[in-house]
């Protein structure tokens, strides 16, 4: 849906106090409507308020240091409520009911937002937050200025695709790699999977092991885990002497140590008692032997460790790091020509600065590289059964290692040195083990040898079920973990996937949409230059295809191709560019606000120059003229091209009103709103506030004096519109009275003998009480009383030129100082 | 999913909001249950909002719980000792 703009009503805000009586400024939507106002009158201050509607900002006062405290001067220093408040009445362009929008910022910068039909305003303003809806001479020259990065996003607004940049940024921003996985702790988990992997691998040779010692035969292919365990227990149940201890328990049930009992009450002793502890001792050092890390990982970890050493020496720290990437966006930029200058210290090498600190950062690449590989590996290696084993092997005096080496590779400085360390105590861990491991068995073997066979085969079965049980419960417990794992690392797999299709998707439907909206603003962009212009001059905007940069460059200067438009083009010209970019874009991608608000964008422009951009909005791009185009706003100080607005003001396409007033007090418009402006004068006169009034008797003293001279069609000098507003009424009331004295002299003048002396009274009277002094900046000298009875003479002066037509009919201008009607 | 076989266009003739809808089903059909998850989001990060990606991936990665997951069969352990080697 879009919309026009039919009504400003601003208060309290930036230069306009209207406090009660906010300044009303109505616009027609089938006309082009210019707003003219002298320095410091408040029309800035419109463009501004308008400004902050849309965006919640006026970005010159945010700028400004702390210190300024920009935010304090959104609001009017006058306003006794310490309130501003503007708001906008919107029309449907399809037709409708208009709506009123009106925001609210109070002394605090609170922000209020409500909409006279209850929708929801912050939406709606959103929506009409254009690029190209509030435009002025600054835009312009940052659109030049800016590095194609900026302009090139600044253009995704103004082709209407903002919006998707921003949404593509952000889906790249989700789907970026390195982030998700440092998010989701890839790495780590992968490492864990590993490590579990190995696990259950050690559990099912374990298995395999014990089955094998207790059944007597190998696990079949097929054999479910529960199938080995109703084998193992049939096993231990047909032994006689521990078939008691079997009855009615599951395999997982049956105590081995109650089983051991048996056979020692069978035939006690203490070697018996001493096997049983061997065979499980045993088992234990075989499992802490397979737990320790294998010596190839260890290699790996030494490996790595080396080689994130190396990696690490050839970089400088973070610093050095921020240095490098900083440079880098900065060289890679377009705009920064010569890739051999440095941005720091403006010295000129032999070389590329950006290839330069490219290979730097790829140097701090290689060492993230491969700590994540350290990471993975070091995941797989079980710490804390490395801990226990080096705890039970531990020589007097030898200080533990495997803590302190986990914490370094936890917090990332691990090195080197450290993993030879580790890779040596591991391997002293192994074989002092293997060393225990082999003086039971030779224990074991020689108690077997004094032992009776039967019960010695018992208790090794006893010891073998014993192992199996563990070995089944390990590997059901590792695998169960594994499953978890697995499936969330599948989940990761499959939102990672999910992440870097949609982002792939819609920044390929982006690049399209930005291409052909590009290859359709560029011609326009081109007609409208053409025709502000009239030069030998083509400008061209152009992007890579994937990349968010705009370039702009002149296809033609006078017959010469392919140049640089910021090296060649006059700030005139420049700023020509870029308004005809921007009107071509919002001719061609309007959105929701049907309408410009354009505040003295012709500063930089010649007068021929600025009718040539006046024409180029009202016939080729605004409405009434074209028909679908938007409704334009102008605001403008210059008194030139206020003879301009003035000339098409009369037609039927244009509107053009002027403002005056001061911060202080208020900001009217002088057309359809006279009678208000005298009535705030008489306020203040009343009052005894001359100060606030002398301004104000001026704008009421030059519209009558102007309304004479439109109404009675009596002619001016052509410089008089360039008269500043000290001199400006003097010089209306000098040709208003040359013009009298004319017509008299010629025995022509139409007004009526006592009218005539009634001018003179008039204008002694406004020239001794006022002219005098507001011409020479005397307002000190300005008397209340003398005022009011200045208002009253301005009437009695206007009043001298008309006349009544017929008896109780009102009173009308002469159509001329010499025709009465 | 299979690598990206995805096509969207934005239509110019659509305004940004019916444009996003479109890409909402499209992110549906590449994966249901994500994309619901993803397509809320959608207006805010287009309106240029900080994006807090954390927040996001933790609610998409909330959205990939199967529904019914498949209960464990009772009385199983994890399998024979070859069959998940």
């Amino acid at each position: 849906m879009s919309w026009f703009l039919e009504q400003i009503e601003i208060e309290g805000f930036r230069g306009i106090n209207n406090a009660g009586a906010p300044l009303e400024l109505k616009f027609h939507t089938d006309k082009v409507n210019s707003v003219f106002a002298p320095n410091g009158v408040g029309k800035s201050s419109i463009f501004e308020a308008v400004t902050y509607v849309l965006t919640g900002a006026i970005p010159k006062l945010d700028a400004l240091p702390p210190a300024e405290r920009g935010a304090s001067y959104y609001l009017n220093r006058f306003h006794p409520a310490g309130l501003g408040t503007v708001s906008l009445m919107l029309r449907p362009a399809m037709g409708g009911a208009s709506l009123t929008v009106t925001v609210t910022r109070d002394q605090n910068g609170t922000r209020t937002v409500a909409t006279s039909d209850g929708r929801d305003g912050n939406e709606l303003l959103a929506e009409l937050n254009r690029e190209f809806v509030v435009l002025d001479a600054k835009t312009f020259q940052n659109f030049i200025d800016e590095t194609p990065l900026n302009r090139g996003r600044s253009f995704s607004g103004l082709l209407g695709l903002g919006s998707y940049s921003a949404l593509r940024q952000a889906l790249q921003a989700l789907s970026h790699t390195r982030a998700f996985n440092n998010h989701f702790e890839v790495s780590a988990k992968t490492g864990r999977k590993r490590l579990i992997d190995a696990h259950i691998t050690q559990a099912r040779n374990n298995i395999r092991a014990s089955y094998l010692a207790l059944v007597g035969e190998e696990v079949g292919a097929a054999a479910t885990n529960d199938e080995l365990r109703a084998k193992a227990h049939a096993i231990l149940h047909n032994i006689p002497l521990i078939q008691p201890k079997c009855d009615g328990k599951s395999f997982d049930d049956i105590s081995p140590d109650d089983c051991l009992a048996c056979v020692r009450d069978a035939e006690g002793g203490p070697d018996r008692e001493r096997l049983g502890k061997l065979l499980q001792m045993e088992t234990g050092w075989n499992d802490a032997i397979g737990a320790l890390p294998p010596a190839e990982l260890m290699a790996e970890l030494v490996e790595l460790a080396r080689e994130r050493d190396a990696a690490l020496e050839k970089t400088q720290g973070d610093a050095f790091l921020r240095l490098y990437r900083l440079t880098e966006e900065i060289t890679a930029q377009d705009d920064w020509h010569d890739k051999n200058a440095c941005p720091a210290c403006d010295r000129l090498g032999d070389t590329s600065v950006l290839e330069h600190v490219r290979t730097k950062v790829a140097l701090y690449d290689a060492v993230t590289n491969v700590s994540e590989r350290l990471t993975r590996a070091s995941a797989t290696v079980d710490w804390d059964r490395l801990a226990a084993g080096e705890s039970t092997t531990k020589r007097d005096g030898e200080i533990p290692l495997v803590g302190r080496v986990k914490q370094t590779v936890a917090g990332g400085t691990f090195t080197e040195a450290l993993a030879l360390e580790l890779q040596a105590r591991a391997a002293a861990v192994r074989e002092r083990a293997a060393e225990r491991l082999a003086a039971m068995r030779a224990e074991k073997e020689e108690l077997e040898k004094r032992l009776p066979p039967s019960l010695v085969a018992v208790t090794e079965r006893i010891e073998a079920a014993r192992r199996l049980q563990s070995a089944l419960k390990s590997e059901e417990t590792s695998s169960a973990e594994l499953k978890v794992l697995v499936a969330e690392l599948d989940r990761i797999e499959r939102l990672k996937s999910f992440l870097d299709n949609a982002s792939s998707a819609f920044a390929k439907a982006e690049a399209e949409a930005s291409a052909r909206r590009l290859a359709a603003v560029e011609p326009l962009c081109r007609e409208f230059f053409e025709n502000i212009i009239f030069e030998p001059v083509i400008p061209a905007i152009s992007k890579r295809a994937g990349a968010e940069d705009l370039l702009i460059s002149l296809a033609n200067f006078h017959d010469l191709q392919g140049l640089s438009a910021q090296s060649l083009l006059s700030e005139s010209y420049r700023n020509a560019f870029a308004i005809s970019v921007y009107l071509a874009a919002a001719a061609l991608y309007g959105g929701s606000a049907k309408f410009l608000l354009l505040d003295d964008v012709t500063s930089s422009l010649d007068a021929g120059h600025q009718f040539h951009l006046m024409e180029v909005i009202r016939t080729r791009f605004s409405r009434p003229d074209t028909a679908n185009g938007p409704q334009v706003i102008i605001l403008s100080h210059d008194t030139l091209l206020e003879k301009y607005f003035n000339t098409n003001g009369s037609t039927a396409g244009w509107s053009h009103q002027r403002i005056e007033g001061t911060p202080r007090t208020a900001v009217l418009p002088q057309s359809n709103a006279v009678n208000r402006v005298r009535d705030a004068t008489m306020a203040l006169l009343n009052a005894g506030n001359a100060q606030d009034a002398a301004p104000r008797i001026r704008q009421y003293l030059e519209y009558k004096l102007e309304e004479i001279i439109i109404s009675c069609r009596i002619p001016v000098p052509m410089d008089i519109a360039l008269s500043d507003d000290k001199h400006m009424a003097a010089y209306l009331l000098r040709a208003i009275d040359a013009q009298v004295k004319l017509h008299t002299s010629a025995n022509s003048l139409v007004l009526e003998p006592a009218q005539v002396q009634g001018l003179n009274l008039a204008v002694a009277t406004i020239t001794a009480n006022f002219i005098a002094h507001w011409s020479t900046g005397q307002a000190q000298a300005f008397a209340p009383g003398a005022l009011l009875g200045v208002m009253q003479a301005i009437d009695n002066y206007a009043d001298c030129f008309k006349f009544e037509p017929n008896p109780g009919a009102g009173r009308k201008y002469y159509r001329s100082l010499s025709q009465q009607q | 999913m299979a690598k990206n076989n995805y096509v969207f266009a934005i239509d110019d003739t659509l305004g940004t909001s019916d444009n996003l809808a479109a890409y909402a089903q499209l992110l549906e059909a590449m994966d249901a249950p994500l994309g619901a998850a993803l397509s809320p989001y959608l207006a805010s990060l287009a309106a240029g909002q900080p994006v807090d990606t954390a927040a996001i991936w933790d609610a998409l990665y909330a959205a990939t719980v199967p529904a019914n997951p498949d209960p464990a069969p009772p009385g199983d352990g994890a399998g024979g000792v070859e069959s998940a080697a």
